[in-house]
């Protein structure tokens, strides 16, 4: 008995000095582990990469991301250090998944990854703003919007929050995380989407959220951004300035690999293209006592098929979305009677019949389709909502525009200098001689002749104009038609095509020479 | 193994909970393990034939509806009219009804030369117009041989895999014959089976089924992390060579870190000719969950029973165990004969009234023990102080004895010993122990003055233990020093036959404690052994002295004489005698009457007690005016001048004498010393006499040696003593 008394005795002792030991290692350093994740774009399957560094590799989906931060989170338990998954957003829409499920898939995988918190970005808004709300109530993490408001009040969204603190290791050691939304949300968006929400300025929302850290005692402060360091300087300069102490942005030139300062401001990249094949980790070491931070260290993360183990609950849930999407992309929607080409740097019949289901769509006077839309061909026979979606995988609605004649002539002009995509054309025709381009007189087009419902363009009049939300909001190489005026707003166009194609039945487009190019190639 | 009582008692809980709660686990885990077994080979058994079922239905369909549109007018008048275009398009139209990717439609090679019932006819059928609306796998083409058996009347459906890991069902009738033209056809419909038509059964059931043509998985729910159909797969061929012999064939697999139980079978058309494999997948934690609940249940309660087992073991073995071995501890201590132990249990069941009745016994035992303790120390006490008492004439040394002894006894610091002296009436210190510089005799008590006096005169012991508070305590000078102060004190009275002789006084019990009933016990006790001790040593005295002189008398001379020659020959030492004689002691008798001759001797006494050596010469009565000294290890000179030194002394001495007379005492003595001048008492004696008659024949009032006396002298001298041991005749 005594023996026994003994040996528990030395074993409290033993365990109290290691216990006191690793007290006094804690006091001396507060260890914190900051994941990035997020431009996930609804890639919660793998997908082979195409671009570097992961090219023709199986690279992302959840199972194996989720894998990936379990590790990650494991790894940081065991160095006693505080773990917090950051995510930029960009998640929801983006794949067949996200639009078929309405991105439930996403977000019901997402809850199993622990996030901490995530920030809004633009492109959860492409699904319209009632779906994105509804995703919100079911996430089990704070989604963060400091800047979005709604438009009639001014009042926040009670799905959404400013900011989130954390206590690490509730000793009283707090980080405030501000969450900021893109600006170019508003102007980026299809406008239905985004008609409810107002964008607070950066300033005032950086006030805001420095004197709410300071009242709930942060002690370390993180903007969760999409801004890109390359890019968006301003806001960059902002957060700097107002003191942040780490900025999360995105890296879009694939040179930043992690981490660097900003004068006092650690900024941390996540790559602008990692739909999931990649994560920023950065370990930050403060002072226990002042809880400042006096070193860290950073690396990317990459999420490889091959190197990680899948997460096996992850995969059973999307399992049961596959499926459920499987029996939707087998569904016959007509039959195509003719191969149906996609555009590249011609006219084609995928590209008239899509244009002309746009001028069908919204009434219009001429419908424009940009090639870079149209990702795959469609073989004859029958046609299916999976033929159909990986054709025309981009979330864009129809949209018409009021466009002035010289704009347009101006648009096509432009597209007719490029290289790659020309503009799939209805409602009108164009011929171009690209050797114009290399006439001495660099101002003269190279359209050679433009007509609308077979009549010569008129340049100083304006014309109802079908597009897809891409083009209009200026992007896509036509910054040209981002002041066009909208008239209104349609559904998405792959649907709406879809839609068209079930009346139809049988499609059997042709080349009619809308877009004739002359000269000599 | 030694095990201990309380270990014993936790074992014996634990055991006595662990072997049936073990028992029942294992009973219920291998029922509850048998059921799900069951309970599984059920469910695959349904979920089989759900799958099969499908299949046979949905073959059941196409070929009815086949059946049904291969009898319309409009396909038959087609038929009658054998145009290939207008065939076609009716069957076009049939895609509405049917939803298929082929259609072929063979026709007789050579319809005039053969017999509608040519048993060769199977090779005689060729296409005769077909709409593919995808493109078209050869594997899906009927064999002749079930060409031929559709010609002869039977139909034909069955489920066709063909590349691209699609399977299709795939129908092939024969048309009615009754035409015209006499031309029978054959219908061969393949419809594609989509995917979405087992994710039903997955999403009714949650078991995933795959679907193998003869090696590789054609269909799937399953889906692997990639997102990807897990078809493509090649079925294994252990399942293959299983299922030559068996209907079904099970193995378990780890999906996705699920366990599954995957159940293969084959796939069977109509006719029981093989089509393929199927494999039906079922989670093993869908079956074990419930069994997985009851068995986690009875872990759950196995593992709280065990832990109340041992806590009550525990807590039973620390109310009996450990009490139990607080008694085996004290037990132990009070057989080595340390009864103060006590056992420390305070309860108020049988175990503390045990320990109280073992606390008593303690208590009692521990009393008699000191008692047996004290008692034993009392005789031991007695007995040493009366053995010490018992060897020691000598008073002054016997009081000390006795003083010393007692205060040891008692525990005290010092005491005294007070004695009765009759003349004076008072009772005087005779002896103190403890007491700082030289003890004098200077303290005396009336009977009845201070504690001492109290104790005398009352014949009962006092004891105060508050001295200094206590009225009759009388302070003598000592007293007054402030280191020897006196704190308590028990005063005993010395009694011989009820008679007090004196008070002892023990002084200052150590400890701070005061005296108490015991120490009266054995102080009375000692008392009364030291007042015997001391009335014998009075009564020895009395019975070797002289009543007058108080000196030793003639008999006591000879044994002493006879000790001391025997010393000196042990120790080869010297002794002389002295023999000395009152030199007209008549005269004084005569002259002045007896009680003047009594004065005479008694002063001579005196003075020889005085000159001698005390304590080692012993001085003695020889009889009527002689005395007689032996001198132990004194030689010739020495007791020549010890004689001497007796003779000046008496010579100097003035006795008062009647009328104011002083009167002269002049002595003549005789020496001899062992043994220059023998070393026989009686020879000695015999010497010393001779010498003393020589000194009173030569003038008296000398000392003669016997080595002085002259050879012949010496030899008369000797024939004048009449016998040994008596003293000579007074001249």
């Amino acid at each position: 008995m005594k023996k026994l008394l003994k040996s528990i005795f030395y074993f409290v002792f033993v365990m109290l000095f290691i216990i006191s030991y690793s007290f006094i290692d804690i006091a001396k350093t507060t260890k914190v582990t900051f994941v990035v994740s997020g431009i996930l774009q609804g890639n919660i399957v793998s997908y082979k990469a195409s671009g570097e560094p992961y090219r023709g590799m199986m690279v992302g989906g959840m199972p194996f991301l989720i894998s990936k931060i379990s590790e990650l989170r494991k790894k940081a338990q065991k160095n006693r250090s505080a773990f917090y998954l950051l995510d930029c957003g960009d998640d929801f829409p983006g794949t067949a998944h996200s639009y078929y499920s309405q991105c439930r898939a996403v977000v019901d995988t997402m809850n199993l990854m622990g996030v901490s918190a995530m920030l809004l970005g633009n492109r959860e808004f492409d699904y319209g703003f009632e779906v994105l709300k509804a995703r919100a109530a079911e996430a089990n993490f704070p989604i963060l919007a400091a800047n979005v408001r709604n438009k009639k009040n001014g009042e926040p969204f009670g799905e959404f929050r400013d900011e989130a603190v954390f206590d690490v290791n509730n000793d009283g050691f707090k980080i405030a995380v501000l969450g900021i939304t893109p600006p170019e949300t508003l102007t980026d968006s299809t406008i239905k989407n985004v008609s409810e929400i107002a964008m607070k300025g950066e300033t005032e929302t950086i006030e805001l959220f420095k004197k709410k850290a300071a009242e709930s005692g942060a002690d370390f402060t993180v903007a969760l951004t999409q801004l890109d360091y390359e890019k968006d300087k301003a806001l960059l300069d902002l957060l700097v300035k107002s003191g942040i102490n780490m900025v999360v942005g995105l890296d879009f030139t694939n040179q930043m690999t992690g981490v660097r300062k900003a004068g006092e401001t650690t900024l941390v990249a996540l790559n602008g293209f990692a739909k999931g094949a990649q994560l920023t980790k950065i370990e930050i070491l403060f002072d226990s006592e002042t809880y400042k931070p006096f070193d860290f260290c950073a690396e990317v993360v990459p999420v490889v098929v091959n190197q990680v183990e899948p997460d096996g609950d992850c995969a059973r849930v999307i399992a049961d979305y596959l499926r459920k999407l499987d029996a939707i992309m087998n569904q016959v929607i007509g039959e195509a009677e003719v191969d149906l080409k996609r555009p590249f740097n011609e006219e084609t019949n995928f590209g008239n019949l899509i244009a002309d289901y746009m001028l069908r769509a919204a009434s219009a006077e001429i419908a424009l389709q940009n090639a870079g839309s149209f990702r795959a061909d469609i073989d004859a026979g029958d046609v299916t909502v999976g033929d159909f979606y990986n054709a025309l995988p981009f979330d864009n609605d129809i949209v018409l525009i009021e466009v002035p004649g010289h704009v347009l002539h101006d648009v096509i002009d432009t597209t007719c200098r490029r290289e790659r995509g020309l503009l799939q054309i209805a409602g009108g025709a164009y011929s171009y001689d690209p050797n114009l381009a290399q006439s001495p007189d660099k101002t003269s087009s190279v359209i050679t002749n433009f007509t609308i419902a077979s009549r010569e363009i008129e340049l100083n009049r304006n014309y109802r104009v079908a597009t897809n939300s891409f083009l209009s909001s200026g992007q896509g190489g036509y910054p040209q038609l981002k002041n066009c005026a909208i008239i209104e707003c349609f559904d998405n166009l792959r649907e709406t095509s879809m839609r068209f194609i079930r009346e139809d039945k049988i499609l059997r487009p042709v080349i009619e020479g809308r877009i004739i190019r002359t000269g000599v190639k | 193994m030694n095990l201990k009582l309380s270990h014993k008692i936790i074992l014996n809980f634990a055991v006595v909970l662990i072997i049936p709660m073990l028992l029942s686990v294992y009973l219920v885990s291998s029922d509850l393990a048998e059921r799900s077994e069951r309970e599984i080979d059920g469910q695959l058994a349904f979920t089989t034939k759900i799958v099969n079922r499908f299949f046979y239905r949905s073959l059941n369909t196409i070929q009815l509806q086949l059946n049904l549109l291969a009898e319309t007018e409009k396909f038959r008048s087609a038929l009658e009219k054998g145009e290939a275009g207008e065939i076609t398009a009716v069957i076009k139209n049939w895609e509405s009804k049917l939803n298929y990717s082929f259609i072929d439609v063979y026709s007789r090679k050579n319809s005039a030369a053969a017999a509608p019932n040519d048993s060769h006819g199977a090779d005689s059928y060729e296409v005769f117009t077909s709409v593919h609306k995808t493109k078209f796998s050869p594997a899906l083409t009927p064999s002749a041989e079930i060409l031929g058996r559709v010609a002869r009347g039977r139909n034909h459906s069955s489920i066709v895999f063909a590349g691209e890991q699609k399977a299709y069902f795939r129908c092939v009738i024969k048309t009615l014959e009754n035409l015209r033209s006499s031309s029978s056809f054959i219908i061969s419909v393949c419809v594609p089976i989509p995917n979405d038509s087992i994710d039903a059964i997955k999403d009714i059931t949650n078991i995933d089924v795959t679907i193998y043509d003869e090696n590789i998985a054609v269909l799937s729910t399953r889906f692997d992390p990639a997102g990807k159909r897990t078809t493509g797969v090649k079925i294994s061929p252990e399942a293959v060579a299983a299922l030559e012999k068996e209907t079904s064939y099970r193995t378990s697999e780890k999906f996705l870190s699920e366990h599954t139980m995957n159940v293969y079978s084959k796939i069977l058309d109509q006719d029981k000719s093989f089509r393929g494999y199927m494999c039906v997948i079922v989670p093993r934690e869908l079956f074990a969950m419930a069994s997985m609940y009851v068995i986690n249940n009875l872990y759950i309660i196995m593992a709280i029973s065990l832990l109340l087992a041992t806590m009550s073991g525990y807590l039973l073995s620390s109310n009996i165990a450990a009490p139990l071995k607080e008694f085996a501890k004290i037990a132990h201590i009070t057989s080595e004969g340390d009864f103060k132990q006590k056992v420390n249990i305070e309860r108020s069941d049988e175990i503390g009234e045990l320990a109280t009745a073992f606390n008593k016994m303690g208590d009692k035992l521990d009393r008699y023990n000191e008692s047996l303790k004290r008692k034993m120390f009392e005789v031991t006490t007695l007995y040493e102080v009366s053995q010490s008492m018992n060897f020691l004439n000598n008073k002054d040394q016997l009081l000390t004895i006795i003083l010393t002894k007692m205060i040891d006894a008692l525990n005290a610091e010092k005491g005294s010993i007070m004695l009765y002296n009759a003349e004076e009436c008072l009772i005087s210190c005779e002896m103190a122990v403890g007491y700082p510089g030289k003890f004098e005799r200077r303290v005396k008590f009336a009977p009845g003055e201070g504690k001492a006096g109290q104790a005398f005169s009352t014949g009962n012991t006092i004891i105060s233990n508050d001295i200094q508070s206590d009225s009759s305590f009388v302070r003598t000078q000592s007293t007054h020093n402030t280191d020897n102060v006196t704190r308590n004190m028990m005063c005993v009275p010395m009694k011989t036959k009820d008679e007090a002789i004196g008070v002892i006084n023990i002084v200052n019990k150590k400890g701070g404690e005061g005296f108490n009933d015991d120490d009266k016990a054995l102080a009375a006790s000692l008392c009364t052994q030291a007042a015997m001790t001391i009335e014998n040593a009075r009564l020895y005295e009395l019975s070797i002295t002289d009543g007058m002189t108080r000196l030793y008398i003639h008999r006591f001379f000879q044994i002493r004489l006879d000790e001391e020659i025997k010393r000196s020959k042990r120790y080869s030492a010297p002794l002389s005698l002295v023999m000395t004689d009152i030199d007209h002691f008549k005269k004084f008798n005569d002259t002045y009457g007896h009680q003047v001759g009594d004065m005479v001797l008694i002063k001579v006494a005196d003075i020889i007690r005085e000159t001698i050596r005390n304590e080692v010469d012993i001085a003695c009565r020889y009889g009527g005016e002689e005395f007689a000294i032996i001198a132990p290890q004194t030689g010739l000179e020495d007791a020549k001048r010890m004689a001497e030194r007796i003779r000046i002394a008496v010579e100097n001495a003035e006795l008062a004498g009647p009328n104011g007379k002083s009167l002269k005492i002049t002595l003549s003595l005789g020496i001899s010393t062992y043994p220059i001048n023998s070393t026989e008492k009686k020879d000695l004696i015999l010497k010393a006499d001779s010498a003393m008659y020589h000194s009173k024949e030569n003038g008296r009032n000398m000392a003669t040696h016997f080595s002085e006396v002259p050879e012949t002298e010496s030899k008369g001298g000797a024939s004048k003593t009449e016998s040994e041991g008596r003293p000579p005749a007074r001249k």
